[in-house]
């Protein structure tokens, strides 16, 4: 239980430590570098402020202060929930902030459950689909879908599904109506790269022995397809979660804007758009944040997900002996399969970067190099995990 | 002994047989890669980038100045992609958004590329305290959604196509400095590598005769695949406004300026967004075949 402890703890302080860095460099980007961010807004004359006034401004906002000073109060700040004001509106950046969330969540959910659903649709029907020039055809649309500009995309379904087809009313939509399109766009271009990774998967467990031995033993293609290839495909599924929550943030900005949402993302475009540095500063906090927050879930999952990786230390190893042994179980199939995709070295599991050797990425004691916690942004070192998982496709 | 006979050898003869294995495998990998996907993609990419350089072949219409065309005309023999709210020839300024789209992608992978290796073959070729340092600036880096990192930059540099090129590269560094990092660390345990050093080779010469050719190959594919990446993500934030100002054709900003007629002329948004795709797709292929043909 200790080394399991310690592992957990080194992982935590690691995300402790890159989000504290993360901070500091948007802090710096965003507030010590502009220098002067409320004189260049209120000094202007038009806005007929006498100096005394300007003065009591700069005061709230802080702005005469050191920059480390700016950086340390920023920072306790931070910590307790107080992102400052708006330099735009005056408001408090956390009121506006949960203003806007909830919309946001909403949409957020529901184009990932949309995105996870179809790509289940897409891999099944590429894996399984008949005739078999229908099931390549499906096969190559997550290599189209990761190319569609988001933007794009929203624009044409409301052309296509609303102007065109009059399926969903845009102009004047009930809740439940306004949230169909910004879901579907969000969903297409998310489910791309799980459907490529998953593709990949399914792709590589049918030809385990242990799925023959099933089949040979009376088991149905439906019945292997629940049981041992999709149960076995989540594991790679979840190498590219935080690439997923990159694309969900992306998502969020664009398809808002395009379909007029209020919300977080819609936030950030208004607030890129004002200069409004602390909006700005509060949002990619919070968003980065929540992409530390799910590499460092998904990496304390994995050795709950993939048996082979509470084994301590040399995991490449055990993997493979686990593979000589158990390959006709299939009661050991995760081990044996995660073996197969996971542990062969230099054969770079779908969804990690071709950057990375592959025998060591599972490996959570490793510590040489760039360190156990590098490895869980390697997993989602963005675009790569989406040009690596197009790769599996084709 | 093996030290004793290559030290009189030069180092480059040290260097070549990983450069010959190479070029033995080269007439098959040639095979492998010119598929008709690739050659598709090629001529795709290939039309692009003569649009870029010589738009005034394609097309006769003026980008910026619709002059007296009826507005809003769909799609015709004489304005391919149809016109739009103020009679500009769509077809046009796509054409002529070309150069501006390509050469701010070049623009954006030149940055991540450049300084993304530096990172990278430092870090695997020197190991220690300074590579440890450098990867965790890689990680800070990728710890930051690479839109909001991005809209970070834009929102310091300022507006203008040229910042956010420069915006979108840094988001690229990250990789880069992975993918070269990888590499170096690979060619460092080489024995080439060894001999090199052990002929008197200092830290330097052994990284720009020995790690940096040896790796190149590896990081121009990657750099082939983030050209439409890169695409992707200048005509986002060229979408949102950030980018060129508006009567600039730009593929972004087009976009964005046919959305306001959704309902009437659907040209103004589909073709050009189809064009963009068509684009990145196509790098996204080749990209993909040269990362396999350099594997």
């Amino acid at each position: 239980m200790s080394p399991t402890l310690r592992y957990i703890l080194s992982r935590l302080g690691q995300a402790v430590l890159v989000l504290f860095l993360a901070f500091t460099l948007a802090a710096l980007l965003l507030m010590i570098l502009p220098g002067d961010g409320v004189l260049a807004r209120f000094a202007n004359p038009a806005l007929g402020l006498s100096a005394d006034q300007v003065a009591d401004i700069r005061d709230s906002y802080g702005a005469d202060a050191p920059w480390y000073i700016q950086y340390w109060q920023s920072l306790v700040g931070f910590l307790q929930g107080d992102f400052g004001f708006s330099v735009n509106s005056g408001a408090a950046v956390s009121t506006l902030i949960t203003a806007a969330l909830p919309s946001t969540a909403v949409l957020a959910l529901c184009g990932f459950v949309a995105a996870i659903l179809l790509a289940l649709i897409v891999t099944v029907l590429a894996s399984y689909g008949k005739p078999p020039w229908l099931a390549n055809v499906i096969d190559s649309a997550p290599a189209l879908f990761v190319s569609v500009p988001v933007f794009w995309l929203g624009i044409v379904i409301i052309q296509v599904l609303s102007f065109q087809l009059g399926w969903v009313n845009v102009v004047d939509p009930g809740p439940v109506e306004a949230l169909i399109l910004p879901t579907l766009t969000l969903a297409i271009p998310l489910s791309a790269p799980l459907a490529q990774v998953l593709i990949r998967a399914v792709a590589d467990v049918r030809t385990q022995s242990f799925v023959h031995v099933s089949r040979a033993k009376g088991a149905s293609e439906g019945w292997l397809l629940v049981n041992t290839v999709i149960r076995n495909a989540t594991l790679p599924a979840l190498t590219i979660a935080g690439l997923l929550f990159g694309e969900l943030v992306a998502g969020a900005v664009v398809t808002e804007t395009v379909f007029g949402r209020n919300g977080l993302g819609s936030l950030t475009a208004q607030a890129v758009a004002n200069r409004d540095n602390p909006v700005l500063l509060a949002i990619v906090v919070i968003a980065t944040i929540g992409f530390v927050l799910v590499n460092l879930i998904v990496d304390l999952l994995y050795p709950l997900v993939d048996p082979r990786l509470r084994h301590r230390g040399r995991v490449g190893r055990a993997a493979r002996k686990h593979l000589a042994t158990s390959t006709a179980d299939p009661a050991g199939t995760s081990g044996a399969v995660g073996a197969g995709t996971a542990g062969a070295p230099g054969n770079g599991t779908s969804g990690t970067p071709g950057t990375s050797s592959s025998s060591s990425e599972y490996n959570p004691d490793q510590n040489s190099g760039s360190g156990a916690g590098s490895h869980s942004l390697d997993r989602t070192a963005r675009g790569s995990g989406t040009q690596s998982a197009e790769e599996s496709s084709s | 002994m093996s030290t004793v006979e290559l030290a009189g050898a030069d180092s480059r003869s040290a260097a070549q047989p990983p450069a010959r294995g190479r070029k033995g495998s080269s007439r098959s990998t040639a095979r492998t890669f010119f598929t008709p996907g690739t050659i598709i993609a090629s001529v795709l990419l290939g039309i692009t980038i003569i649009w870029a350089l010589f738009p005034g072949l394609f097309t006769g219409h003026d980008p910026v100045d619709g002059g007296d065309t009826a507005a809003l005309l769909a799609p015709s023999a004489e304005h391919w992609f149809g016109t739009d709210q103020i009679g500009r020839d769509v077809y046009s300024r796509v054409v002529h958004g070309a150069s501006r789209s390509l050469l701010a992608a070049l623009i954006a992978v030149g940055v991540g590329l450049v300084v993304g290796s530096a990172i990278g073959l430092i870090a695997g070729s020197r190991g220690g305290w300074v590579g440890e340092v450098l990867m965790r600036i890689v990680d800070v880096l990728l710890s930051i959604p690479a839109l909001l990192l991005s809209l970070t930059i834009v929102i310091v540099l300022g507006f203008g196509i040229v910042n956010v090129a420069v915006a979108v590269g840094i988001t690229a560094i990250a990789q880069f400095a992975r993918l070269s990092r990888s590499q170096a660390v690979t060619i460092m345990q080489a024995d080439y590598v060894q001999a090199a050093y052990g002929s008197g080779g200092t830290y330097w010469s052994v990284l720009l005769r020995h790690v940096v050719p040896n790796a190149v190959s590896a990081v121009l594919a990657l750099a082939v695949l983030q050209v439409g990446s890169a695409i992707l993500q200048i005509s986002t934030l060229g979408f949102l406004g950030y980018g060129a100002p508006a009567p600039t054709p730009e593929w972004g900003l087009i976009i964005a300026e046919g959305r306001n007629f959704v309902a009437t002329a659907w040209w103004l948004t589909v073709l050009p967004g189809l064009i963009v795709m068509a684009v990145v797709v196509s790098t996204h292929r080749l990209g993909t075949a040269l990362r396999k043909a350099a594997e």
